[in-house]
């Protein structure tokens, strides 16, 4: 269903493995996958695996007359946020058909998953502008089906994969009821998350929020972004579903556009006075339970001071711990200090669980 | 249900919705630490009267009542009652229970069979048991014997635990560590629950409010940290603080969780129709919608039925059928 077409050997990549980054992990004896990708220049001085994210929203573009105006308010929104030097950007589901007057069938808009159509081909080109990754959601043709689907371009312009909402209403499947000319083919649950030069990327659209496994399927398949694009907007799903699985959320809908963090938290929303939502965000942090590791802060405050940013999320009940310094790896630090990440102490906890439970149930 | 609510000494109520269940839930916090299980269960008791005048129908109580932060350690062979004949502190809440004329959950180590239990007793009206639950997920310490217990350790109960009918509706349990699965909270939800009592040390807020509105029931927390009441969307209805350690608040069990879209285009209608006897409450970021009755008379069921409006639960499985049936 994914079409992976990373140039692994861009320039990018190759600049950054001889610069100092790679000098920096090797210091330490720390391998990090991500740190040769990082997007890195004098203008940016982030950890090496912070990244920027940005969304903007639909609300104010709709009703919209045309397709070509929306594409057009759409590529002006997109321009407030290149200030950020966004490694990503997320558009709104449909982008370019929601809520426009302008009626055509299916046929006419739906674009090729392999090479840049006429729409893509515009949101490619911003995107090769501005050296970032772009989630462009728009309809999508594929042996003989349309998809309700979201590409990601990369820096380059290239198509580096597609997602396919894998729960369309029963009106976008119903043939000429939603769309002109034609219905949706719900996508396949069990999807691949995307790879990019920061990390994996996985995608989720509009009603695919109601249901559970899209969700966890990605968590499995070891996402660290999550994507959302939708016409609704989302609210407490997602910051459930953020939560849960400890990754980020960056949803683009019709409402709003928001950056959710691991812990659950909103980081940034859209307002009534500026229609896009950033953040910087750090992938080199991790969710752990609040007790016992409430225990540990002291050692760790100790020891590490402000090279860790550690925030006890009472609202949450999470803790969510992060490297601020390019030569400490959380995940070395919280071994260190025997402390299990959230998955893996629940893990734990369920094994011991198990095993006086079947003790009872064999007497 | 109504003549079940006569049974409940409600009858000076006259202006109570059929469904309508007063619940109330107790902190804990700034009863600890404390010396002894005497002293602890004394500031209980106290701490509980602020709720006898709203007529609970249903008391929560915080996980090991008796016991949690109480600098006094015994074996648990010497504080775990049986699940069958009374022991003082079940004996004590169901005299409690009898006098007040409602249900109280009294959360304290049981013993079963020759196993320790992290457990709620449900005593009802009359100060009996009505069932006792065991908690899923003890931490590993709770379980692995002399290390958080003194003299032995609990045993996890099973995951599929009972749902208990009551007069008033149908109620499940959870303890405290249980929040951080989800296997319990659905299998209640799966069995009809429409109230879940959580008794807990620790407050587990949020994760109770997620727990709430994906399985669309009532939560009643009482922990060592607060004391709330949480909607069927995961609001919070009334949550505790330093001037009342307590909750106590009615939730109508006669409501349904909607997805709105498409039958958004029907509320005005039926609000029209039925003026104040019902209420649409509009969640837009979630584009859900909650209908309550506020009729003796009017049954959502019924309204849903005449204007062919799926609960949420019966939209997302129709459309699961439908995205089956055209997914290549």
């Amino acid at each position: 269903m994914i079409t992976m077409n990373n140039d692994k050997n861009d320039s990018r990549r190759n600049f950054i493995k001889q610069s100092s980054l790679g000098l920096g992990a090797g210091l330490v004896g720390i391998s990090n996958p991500f740190s040769m990708g990082r997007h890195k220049n004098e203008h940016n001085e982030k950890l090496h695996r912070e990244i920027c994210v940005a969304s903007v929203d639909l609300k104010g573009l709709w009703p919209e007359k045309t397709r070509e105006l929306r594409i057009k308010r759409m590529l002006e929104r997109m321009e407030e946020v290149v200030g950020m030097k966004p490694d990503l950007i997320c558009l709104p589901e449909l982008f370019d058909t929601s809520w426009v007057e302008e009626e055509r069938p299916l046929s006419e808009l739906a674009e090729d998953e392999k090479v840049p159509g006429p729409v893509t081909g515009r949101i490619a080109a911003f995107a090769r502008k501005n050296n970032c990754y772009v989630v462009c959601p728009l309809f999508t043709k594929k042996d003989g089906n349309f998809y309700n689907s979201s590409l990601l371009l990369d820096r380059k312009g290239s198509i580096a994969g597609v997602y396919h909402k894998t729960h369309p209403t029963d009106t976008e499947i119903y043939p000429g009821q939603a769309f002109k000319g034609g219905g949706t083919v719900p996508g396949v649950i069990d999807q691949p998350v995307i790879e990019t030069d920061f990390g994996k990327l996985g995608m989720q659209i509009c009603y695919d929020a109601n249901w559970a496994d899209g969700w966890d399927n990605l968590k499995k398949k070891g996402a660290d972004i999550v994507l959302f694009p939708s016409q609704f907007p989302g609210g407490r799903i997602l910051n459930y579903y953020a939560l849960k699985h400890s990754y980020y959320i960056v949803s683009s809908t019709g409402g709003d556009a928001r950056v959710i963090d691991i812990s659950g938290n909103d980081l940034d929303i859209t307002s009534d006075f500026v229609r896009y939502a950033w953040a910087t965000i750090n992938l080199d942090k991790v969710n752990v339970t609040t007790w016992p590791t409430n225990g540990n802060l002291p050692g760790l405050f100790k020891k590490y001071g402000d090279r860790l940013r550690i925030k006890v999320w009472g609202n949450t009940d999470v803790i969510t711990i992060e490297s601020r310094d390019e030569r400490l790896n959380v995940l070395n630090v919280l071994k260190e200090f025997e402390i299990p990440v959230y998955a893996d102490l629940l893990k734990y906890e369920t094994e011991v669980q198990d095993k006086y439970r079947q003790g009872i149930s064999k007497m | 249900m109504s003549k079940q609510n006569s049974m409940t000494g409600k009858e000076k109520n006259e202006n109570r919705l059929p469904r309508e269940v007063w619940v109330a839930a107790i902190s804990l916090k700034g009863l600890w630490p404390i010396e002894t299980i005497e002293q602890r269960m004394k500031d209980v008791l106290e701490r509980m009267e602020s709720v006898y005048a709203f007529e609970p129908d249903i008391i929560c109580l915080p996980e090991e009542v008796n016991q949690s932060w109480v600098n006094e350690t015994k074996t648990l062979q010497d504080v775990a009652e049986d699940e069958t004949t009374h022991g003082p502190i079940t004996s004590m809440l169901a005299d409690v229970a009898r006098k007040q004329h409602c249900y109280i959950t009294c959360p304290i180590v049981t013993k079963k069979d020759g196993h320790f239990y992290d457990s709620t007793i449900l005593l009802n009206r009359e100060g009996k048991t009505d069932g006792v639950f065991h908690k899923v997920h003890p931490t590993s310490t709770e379980i692995i014997p002399n290390t958080y217990f003194k003299g032995g350790g609990v045993t996890p109960g099973p995951i599929k635990s009972q749902v208990y009918k009551t007069d008033f509706g149908t109620v499940g349990f959870q303890i405290c560590f249980d929040a951080e699965w989800s296997d319990g909270w659905h299998s209640l939800k799966e069995d009809g629950a429409e109230i879940v009592c959580f008794s807990s040390q620790g407050p587990f807020a949020n994760t109770l409010r997620n727990h709430a509105w994906f399985n669309h029931y009532y939560i009643v927390s009482a922990t060592g940290e607060n004391a709330q009441i949480i909607d069927i969307t995961g609001d919070v209805i009334a949550f505790d603080g330093e001037f009342a350690r307590w909750v106590c608040a009615p939730v109508n069990l006669e409501k349904e969780l909607l997805h709105i879209w498409p039958h958004v285009k029907k509320f005005d209608a039926i609000q029209k129709r039925y003026g104040r006897k019902v209420q649409f409450k509009i969640y837009h970021p979630e584009n859900w919608a909650t209908l309550e009755s506020r009729h003796p008379d009017i049954k959502v069921k019924d309204i849903l039925k005449e204007y062919e409006i799926p609960t949420y639960d019966e939209q997302i499985k129709k459309s699961t059928g439908i995205q089956n049936k055209y997914r290549v």
